[in-house]
């Protein structure tokens, strides 16, 4: 789940221009779970790409510029990761615009993620 | 009685785990039957003939007794309900706060990870809010 959280947050600041911003939240939904939104104002995903950017083959270049490099591997571990908590991951982006992933974090494994990242 | 003795149909009532009393009446009087019947939860074990008013007595006696356990019937199931009640408000706010312990413990894991990106990252000056 860190490993998750390390990735998108990672990407999220990759992604954004320079001097951009990154918006955090962490919010409770109902009582079993917690969902950790990262937005950035960068180049967002192209819509055709949007379905493929947590297959373990889909290297996403096509919508980065040279200097950003490629997602490569870190979303579809992300993705692995949170399923394998019971957990999820979603992303809403719109070209041009910039992307919002959010984490579904049950929080019965909440507790486990943070033992193991400390 | 004709199809089976006071002792076995006071074996059939359990009657200690009921409301109401059981009195014995026997035209047979022992001691062993006397102490069988107490111990299967007669409240009372009369020999016969037995005068009016000395029936009156026990039928009195196993009366009171009805209503205490009546009594501790209520009691304990008011009680029983009342702890029920309180254990699932104790466990809902025992859940609630390590819920938002957790979610404390959660913003505090987004804050290592936001801080270790920004340091990947020294010269893009991103600015990352809503965990300050």
């Amino acid at each position: 789940m860190s490993d998750a959280l390390g990735c998108v947050i990672d990407n999220a600041v990759k992604f954004s221009p320079d001097r951009g911003e990154v918006l955090i939240s962490v919010r409770a939904i109902g009582s079993g779970t917690i969902d950790i939104s990262i937005t950035d104002h960068g180049v967002g995903i192209a819509p055709d790409k949007v379905e493929r950017i947590f297959d373990w083959l889909t290297q996403s270049e096509d919508h980065l510029t040279r200097t950003q490099g490629g997602i490569g591997l870190g979303l579809a571990l992300a993705k692995r990761a949170m399923e394998l908590i019971g957990g999820a991951i979603e992303v809403k982006t719109e070209t041009g615009t910039g992307s919002t992933f959010v984490l579904h974090v049950p929080t019965a494994t909440g507790e486990m993620a943070i033992t193991d990242a400390s | 009685m004709p199809s089976m003795g006071g002792l076995d149909l006071l074996r059939q009532l359990h009657v200690k785990k009921h409301l109401y009393e059981a009195i014995v009446m026997t035209g047979h009087e022992s001691l062993q039957d006397a102490r069988n019947a107490m111990e299967l939860g007669a409240v009372s074990y009369v020999g016969k003939p037995v005068k009016h008013e000395e029936l009156m007595r026990h039928v009195r006696a196993a009366l009171e007794q009805v209503a205490v356990n009546e009594r501790e019937l209520a009691y304990r199931e008011n009680l029983e309900r009342e702890v029920r009640a309180r254990t699932k408000e104790l466990e809902e706010t025992l859940r609630l706060t390590e819920f938002q312990s957790r979610r404390l413990d959660m913003r505090g894991l987004v804050a290592d990870r936001v801080n270790e990106v920004l340091r990947r990252y020294p010269d893009k000056a991103v600015r990352v809010t809503g965990i300050e």
